[in-house]
């Protein structure tokens, strides 16, 4: 039996798809961040945490870049300027923090 | 038509007639390959920005907003690691929560923008109208948040002057409010005067405050 071929999904379908991985990677990084401790201690939340939380960051602002700044069909100098921007400023505050804490 | 005879008393005003049709028509082929040439100009006024979707000013802006976030978060760092227990005790007193639920509340208003254009590319114009209005919605319950927070710290007596870490956070957090403000009145605008263009630029402005939100929050209110 041959397959059928996949059918390119709907901008809308798209769109929708980003606003849902966007809100749970949003979800997982206040888990990572102990987002609903409310005692008010500044308890570290540790090197795998901070690391956690920047790459959700980095991932969130790739698919809005990719898809709500309609990034993904221009040319991919633009696309990779924007991600290494987001990069450097995510590998800076880990290093910061490592700097800080230790790993 | 054919032509008076060379001896005739008309064949003069004829030549003359055939001389100003000529010439007539090579001004208007003058001005059509002009019209050509600055069309071909203005393709190419930006150069690489115009391959990036909507006004090319608006990505003026957007590089320049990225880059003065990027130069605040690289001061904050700094500030981090002068005196990391400070910062990590008065981030401490934050409110985590509020600060996740206006993330939630952005990438939503987000999706309605990018709705709004899509919507506007389809020439939808009710639709697009209807999800700029949603999104600005959006908007303003991310402000009533952000208001709501600011005016619980200035009640336990937090202010900008309290310590490097607040004065930073007012700083950013403050700035950000304000795109937001400026991002609502420019989807105001761009919802009356409807042009795909105008939505298509006024809605990179909003994800990029929305980008904006993103890095922010986990540095000023979980990473610690």
């Amino acid at each position: 039996m041959r397959n059928a071929p996949l059918k390119k999904p709907t901008p809308i379908f798209r769109l929708l798809l980003t606003w849902l991985l966007m809100s749970g990677l949003t979800m997982i990084s206040m888990l990572s961040g102990d987002v609903f401790d409310t005692k008010e201690i500044a308890t570290p939340i540790g090197f795998i945490s901070v690391g956690i939380l920047m790459l959700t960051t980095l991932f969130k602002c790739r698919l809005l870049l990719l898809d709500f700044l309609e990034l993904r069909h221009v040319a991919p100098q633009w696309r990779r300027g924007f991600f290494f921007a987001i990069f450097i400023i995510t590998a800076m505050v880990l290093a910061t923090y490592v700097l800080a804490f230790g790993i | 038509m054919r032509p008076p005879d060379k001896d005739s008393d008309f064949y003069d005003a004829y030549l003359k007639e055939i001389t100003t049709a000529k010439d007539k028509e090579q001004t208007t082929s003058d001005n059509s390959n002009q019209a050509i040439d600055t069309t071909a100009v203005n393709r190419s006024t930006w150069g690489p920005l115009d391959a990036l979707p909507g006004n090319p000013m608006m990505w003026i802006l957007i590089i320049s907003e990225l880059m003065v976030f990027g130069l605040l978060l690289a001061g904050y760092c700094i500030k981090f690691l002068e005196n990391p227990d400070l910062f990590v005790n008065s981030q401490a007193g934050l409110n985590r929560l509020i600060g996740g639920i206006n993330t939630l509340i952005l990438i939503t208003s987000g999706l309605f923008a990018a709705l709004a254009n899509e919507t506007s590319r389809e020439n939808k114009t009710y639709s697009s109208r209807f999800f700029l209005s949603v999104t600005a919605v959006f908007g303003l319950l991310f402000l009533v948040l952000k208001f709501y927070e600011y005016s619980e710290k200035a009640a336990i007596g937090i202010s900008i002057e309290t310590n490097s870490f607040y004065t930073l956070f007012y700083l950013m957090t403050g700035f950000h409010a304000a795109h937001v403000i400026f991002g609502i009145l420019l989807l105001g605008l761009v919802g009356f005067y409807k042009r795909h263009e105008n939505i298509q630029t006024a809605c990179a402005f909003w994800h990029m405050v929305d980008l904006i939100w993103l890095i922010l929050y986990p540095i000023l209110y979980l990473v610690r």
